[in-house]
C-alpha cells in the first residue's frame, strides 16, 4: 500500500428501512458495526501518533474552519497566529482521508505501515474537498482530498458522511472550547487539531443528501443523524461500554 | 450516560438503487418526487426546460437564478430521476434525467471558481452564491443548479406545454397522457436514468 491510498477500497452502503428501529439498536448494529469501525488498538495507536506528530513544531494545527465567511473560513493556507507553528483551516477532508487510510490498513493487515508524520512533513494531508475561488487565490500550501486519495473517498461514495462526537469548532460563547480560546490559544488549537483528526472523535452516518432520516418521526438537527445529541450520546455509550470494553487502555484514552 | 434517551429511527433512501436491509425492514421502493402517475408513466415529475439543448445541457447541469420568476424555483423541487424535456423553439430536442446532487462531482468542482459560497444543497439542487455556471456576466449572486444526464438526443417532437418566455414548467400527467410520443420518451428516459444511477452505485460512484 502506498501513502497516497487509491487502493479501490469499498464500503457497504447505509441501510435504508421504513420500519422503525430503536436508536440504541441502530447505533450498535448499523453505525458502529465492525465493517465501519477501526480496530480499537489501531484507533489508540493513531491517537498516539497524532499526539507524537504534534511534538514537531513545524507541523501545523489542522483545524476545522469556522463559518462561511471571514479569514477563519478560508481553507488550505498556513496562517500565523504567533504560536510558533502555523494554523491551517480545513473541512472534514483530513479526517475522511485518515479514516480511509485506517480502513485500508485494516483490510491489508497488521503488516501495513502508515507513516502519519511523513504525511504531515510532505504536506500530503488533504484539507478540503474543493477550494473556492477566494481560497485558491491565496495559493494554499495544503492539498485537496482528491489529490491525496486519487479517487473519491470510499466513505462518500458508499453514502456515508463523517460526524464528530465533540465539536471541532466553538459553536457558542461559554462552551469549554470557546473558554479555552481566551485562556490558552496554543492549547485551544491543539485540542481542535486532535478533535478534527482523532479517530476517537468521529463515526459514520448516512449522507443527508442521499437519505431522509427521522428520530421519533421528526427530522433530526440539520436533517442529519450525526448532528443529533441523542445519536451522539448512544455512540459514546456503546463505544465506551461495549466496543472498548475489552480494551481498557483504549477506553481510558477515549475517556 | 446511563440515562441515554431512547428514540425510534427511520432511514429512507432518496436515491433509487441504494441498498435496503431486508433483514431489518421491508424492501424500499425507490423514492422520486411523486405524482399520481397514469398507467405506464413512471413515478416521477416531468419538467420542460425552455432553454433547450445548450452548452449547459451537454455539460450535464441546469443553472438558474434563485428567484421566483420564470419557473426558476422548480430546480428546488427536482428530485433524482425526475425527467427533463429540453424545449428549443417549440420542439423537444432532448430528454434528460435529474441526478442526485453531489458536491464532489467534477462538473461542480471544475466550476468551483464560480461558486463563491454554498448556501445549502438538497437531494438534487445546489443553492449557491456566485456566478452563473455557464453564462458569463450575469449580475445575480444567488443561483440554483442541478446535475442532469441527457439520455435521449436528436428528437424533434412538438413541445409539451406552451409557454411565453418562462425557463421551466412542470408537465403534468394530463399533458403526457394526451401525448403518447412524449410519454414514451419520458418512460424510456426514466428507465435509462434508473440504469445509470444503478450503474453508478455498482461502481461506487
Amino acid at each position: 500500500m502506498n501513502d497516497r491510498g487509491g487502493s479501490g477500497l469499498e464500503l457497504r452502503q447505509p441501510a435504508a428501512f421504513r420500519a422503525e428501529i430503536p436508536l440504541s439498536r441502530y447505533v450498535r448494529e448499523e453505525l458502529l458495526s465492525n465493517d465501519l469501525l477501526i480496530e480499537p488498538a489501531l484507533i489508540l495507536r493513531t491517537q498516539l501518533a497524532l499526539e507524537e506528530t504534534l511534538r514537531e513544531t513545524e507541523v501545523p494545527y489542522l483545524v476545522r474552519k469556522q463559518g462561511t465567511s471571514g479569514p477563519r473560513s478560508l481553507r488550505g493556507k498556513e496562517t500565523d497566529f504567533g504560536l510558533g507553528r502555523p494554523v491551517v483551516f480545513t473541512d472534514n477532508s483530513p479526517a475522511i482521508w485518515l479514516h480511509q487510510r485506517l480502513l485500508e490498513i485494516r483490510r491489508v493487515g497488521d503488516g501495513a505501515k502508515f507513516n502519519l508524520a511523513a504525511s504531515f512533513a510532505q504536506r500530503s494531508v488533504p484539507v478540503a474537498l474543493a477550494f473556492r475561488s477566494d481560497e485558491s487565490a491565496r495559493s494554499p500550501e495544503w492539498p485537496l482530498l482528491r489529490r491525496c486519495l486519487r479517487q473519491s473517498a470510499a466513505v462518500w461514495t458508499a453514502g456515508w458522511k463523517l460526524s464528530h462526537i465533540l465539536p471541532c469548532s466553538p459553536r457558542n460563547a461559554g462552551t469549554p472550547l470557546a473558554t479555552l480560546e481566551a485562556q490558552d490559544l496554543a492549547e485551544y488549537f491543539r485540542v481542535r487539531f486532535l478533535r478534527n483528526l482523532s479517530p476517537f472523535n468521529y463515526f459514520l452516518t448516512p449522507r443527508p443528501n442521499l437519505y431522509d432520516m427521522y428520530l421519533d418521526g421528526v427530522r433530526p438537527l440539520s436533517a442529519d443523524l450525526g448532528e443529533d445529541p441523542r445519536v451522539i450520546a448512544w455512540v459514546v455509550r456503546i463505544l465506551r461500554e461495549e466496543t472498548f470494553a475489552s480494551h481498557p487502555d483504549v477506553r481510558d484514552a477515549f475517556d | 450516560m446511563r440515562n441515554t434517551p431512547e428514540a425510534i429511527v427511520r432511514v429512507i433512501s432518496r436515491v433509487p438503487g441504494r441498498v435496503d436491509h431486508a433483514d431489518k425492514a421491508p424492501i424500499l421502493k425507490p423514492v422520486c418526487s411523486s405524482v399520481a402517475a397514469a398507467p405506464d408513466l413512471p413515478d416521477c415529475r416531468v419538467f420542460q426546460i425552455n432553454q433547450g439543448v445548450s452548452r449547459e445541457t451537454y455539460s450535464g447541469f441546469l443553472c438558474a437564478p434563485d428567484r421566483r420568476a420564470g419557473g426558476w424555483h422548480l430546480l428546488k423541487e427536482m428530485r433524482p430521476c425526475d425527467v427533463i424535456l429540453h424545449n428549443v423553439n417549440a420542439k423537444i430536442r432532448a430528454i434528460s434525467v435529474v441526478e442526485p446532487m453531489n458536491l464532489d462531482d467534477e462538473r461542480l468542482v471544475s466550476r468551483s471558481n464560480r461558486i463563491r459560497r454554498v448556501r445549502r444543497h438538497s437531494a438534487a439542487c445546489l443553492e449557491y452564491d456566485g456566478e452563473h455556471l455557464s453564462i458569463d456576466g450575469r449580475q445575480e449572486t444567488a443561483f440554483l443548479a442541478s446535475l442532469i444526464t441527457t439520455v435521449i438526443t436528436d428528437l424533434t417532437l412538438p413541445y409539451a406545454r406552451r409557454t411565453y418566455g418562462g425557463y421551466a414548467v412542470e408537465v403534468g400527467v394530463k399533458d403526457l397522457t394526451a401525448r403518447p410520443d412524449l410519454a414514451d420518451g419520458v418512460r424510456k428516459a426514466w428507465v435509462a436514468g434508473q440504469a445509470i444511477l444503478d450503474g453508478e452505485d455498482d461502481e461506487g460512484a
